[in-house]
C-alpha cells in the first residue's frame, strides 16, 4: 500500500493542475468539468446515472488528493472515511488519483489459534498484516477456490491478529472444512477488507445501539471495542446480542468485563429459549427488546449485524423509530456456509 | 397596461423555476438528506403503500427517494420519465397510492416549515410525473 501511494505522489503533477489519475492514465480536467465528465471524455468506462449527485451510481474512491465537500454530499460517515465520492459532483481544485473500486489485497497467513466458542462456532485467529477497520469483512479461501466472506472480530491497533467467528453450516463447503479440518499452523488465503459497517468518529457523545444475532456478534465485538478503546467513545452504548438458545451465546465473560471497565457500555444478552440457568440472559424477542430498550432512536448511531432477514427487519424498525438512514450501519450475512 | 404586463411576466415563471427556489430555500443538497428521512419514514409507516416497500433494499430505495425529492424540489437532476415508468411497471398502482405519496410529500414540506406557495409549486412538479408512475 505504501509503495503505491509513494509511487502516486511521485507521479502526481503539481497541486494546481487539475489532473485525474485513473487506471494508469492521466486526464486533465477542463474548467468546471467534473471528474465523471473528464473521465468519460477521455474514453474511460465509468458507471453513472443521474449526474446530479442523487443516484450514487458514479461512486468512486479517492486514493490521493483532496475531495471537495459537495462530492461527498449524502454519503455515510463510513463512506467518507473510505475516501468515496460521487464523480459527477466532483470538480476538484487540485490533482486527484481515483479508482473505481478499492484495490483488494490478497495475503496468505498462518492460523495461530482455534477455539470452540459454542457447539457450532469456532474462533479462528490468523497472523496477517492487513489494514482494516473493525467491523469490515474479509474473504477467506479454501484451497484458493472456494471463498466465503467473514466479518472481523478483531480490532486494528489492539489485537495483533485477525479474528473470525465461523459457524459450521451442515453441507457448507467452507465452514465444514474450517470447523472440522483447518488446524493451528495451517495457512489460509485472505482477500480484503471490504464493507462500510464500522465506527466513524462523528460525535463521541452520540448514543449508540448495536444489535446482533448469532455470529453477528463478531463485527459488533470489533466495533464496540474500536469505539471504546481506540476512539474513547463517551456516549451511552447499548449492545444487544441475541441467539435462538442461551447456549449459543458466547464471549459473555469478555463482554461483561468490557462493560465493567466502561460505565457507558451496557450489554444485554437475550435468547428465545433460555435453558442455562445462572447466566445474565433474558428470554425475549430481539425486535421487541430493542424497541423497549430504545423506543426513540432519534440521534442514535445504529449497528446491525446478522442474518439478512434480521438486519432488514430491525433496520426498518430503527428507521421508523427515528434513526437517520445515514446513521444506520448494517452487515447482513448470507447463509451459504 | 402595466398591471397586465406584470401579471403576464409572473405567469411566465415555470413550476421548475419556482421549485428551484424551494431547493435553495431549504438549503440545497444537505437539506434534501434530512427531507428524505422524513418523507421515507412517512411512506413506510403508511398502510396504504407500505407493502410495496416490504421486500425492497432500504438504502437503494433511500437513494431513489432522494433523486425524486431533488427533482420535485427543483434541484439539479436528470429526471427521466422512462425510469419512473419502468420502476413502477406491473405494480398495479392506482390514484390512491399516488395520492398517499403526494400527501407525505406535502407533510414533509410542512414539517420543514415550507410556505404554502412553495409547497404548491413542488406538488405541481410531483403531479407531472403521475402518468409515468401509474403507467398511463
Amino acid at each position: 500500500m505504501s509503495s503505491i501511494s509513494s509511487w502516486l505522489t511521485k507521479r502526481l503533477p503539481s497541486k494546481r493542475a487539475k489532473t485525474i489519475e485513473f487506471a494508469g492514465s492521466t486526464t486533465s480536467l477542463q474548467e468546471n468539468e467534473s471528474v465523471l465528465d473528464g473521465l468519460l471524455r477521455a474514453g474511460h468506462q465509468i458507471p453513472y446515472g443521474c449526474r446530479g449527485g442523487s443516484c450514487q451510481s458514479c461512486m468512486m474512491q479517492c486514493t490521493q488528493g483532496d475531495i471537495p465537500a459537495p462530492a461527498q454530499q449524502g454519503l455515510t460517515a463510513a463512506q467518507k472515511e473510505l475516501g468515496y465520492f460521487l464523480a459527477c459532483s466532483c470538480t476538484p481544485q487540485s490533482a486527484m488519483a481515483v479508482a473505481l473500486k478499492p484495490p483488494a489485497e490478497k495475503v496468505i497467513a498462518p492460523i495461530i489459534d482455534k477455539q470452540q466458542l459454542n457447539d457450532d462456532v469456532v474462533q479462528l485467529r490468523v497472523k496477517a498484516e492487513l489494514a482494516y477497520r473493525a467491523g469490515q469483512f474479509v474473504k477467506l479461501f479454501r484451497n484458493g477456490v472456494v471463498s466465503r466472506s467473514y466479518s472481523l472480530a478483531s480490532v486494528a491497533g489492539i489485537d495483533d491478529y485477525l479474528e473470525f467467528h465461523i459457524k459450521r453450516v451442515e453441507g457448507g463447503k467452507f465452514s465444514t472444512w474450517a470447523y472440522d479440518e483447518l488446524a493451528i499452523g495451517d495457512e489460509i488465503a485472505l482477500e480484503g477488507p471490504s464493507g462500510e459497517c464500522f465506527y466513524s468518529v462523528t460525535d463521541p457523545q452520540q448514543p449508540m445501539l448495536l444489535a446482533g444475532l448469532g455470529t453477528g456478534l463478531a463485527p459488533l465485538y470489533g466495533i464496540v471495542r474500536d469505539a471504546l478503546l481506540n476512539h474513547q467513545h463517551q456516549g451511552p452504548i447499548q449492545l444487544v446480542i441475541g441467539a435462538r438458545t442461551s447456549e449459543q451465546l458466547y464471549l459473555l465473560s469478555e463482554l461483561q468485563a468490557l462493560a465493567s471497565s466502561h460505565s457507558n457500555l451496557t450489554v444485554h444478552c437475550i435468547a428465545q429459549h433460555v435453558t442455562a440457568a445462572p447466566r445474565p440472559i433474558e428470554q425475549a424477542n430481539i425486535y421487541e427488546f430493542c424497541q423497549q430498550l430504545v423506543p426513540d432512536c432519534k440521534g442514535y448511531k445504529v449497528f446491525l449485524c446478522g442474518a439478512d432477514s434480521f438486519v432488514k427487519k430491525l433496520k426498518k424498525q430503527c428507521f421508523l423509530a427515528g434513526a437517520n438512514m445515514a446513521d444506520i450501519s448494517a452487515d447482513a450475512f448470507v447463509a451459504n456456509g | 397596461m402595466f398591471g397586465l404586463f406584470k401579471k403576464k411576466e409572473e405567469a411566465a415563471v415555470s413550476p421548475e423555476e419556482k421549485a428551484a427556489s424551494v431547493f435553495d430555500k431549504l438549503g440545497g443538497a444537505p437539506a434534501i438528506d434530512a427531507a428524505v428521512d422524513i418523507f421515507y419514514r412517512k411512506v413506510l409507516a403508511d398502510d396504504r403503500i407500505s407493502q410495496f416497500f416490504d421486500t425492497i433494499d432500504m438504502e437503494a430505495q433511500h437513494v431513489k427517494q432522494k433523486a425524486f425529492l431533488t427533482m420535485a424540489f427543483g434541484g439539479p437532476n436528470n429526471y427521466s420519465g422512462k425510469d419512473m415508468r419502468a420502476a413502477h411497471k406491473g405494480m398495479n398502482l392506482t390514484e390512491v397510492h399516488f395520492n398517499a405519496v403526494a400527501e407525505h410529500l406535502v407533510g414533509t414540506l410542512q414539517e420543514l416549515g415550507v410556505g404554502q406557495e412553495d409547497i404548491d409549486s413542488v406538488v405541481t412538479i410531483a403531479v407531472s410525473v403521475k402518468d409515468d408512475v401509474l403507467n398511463q
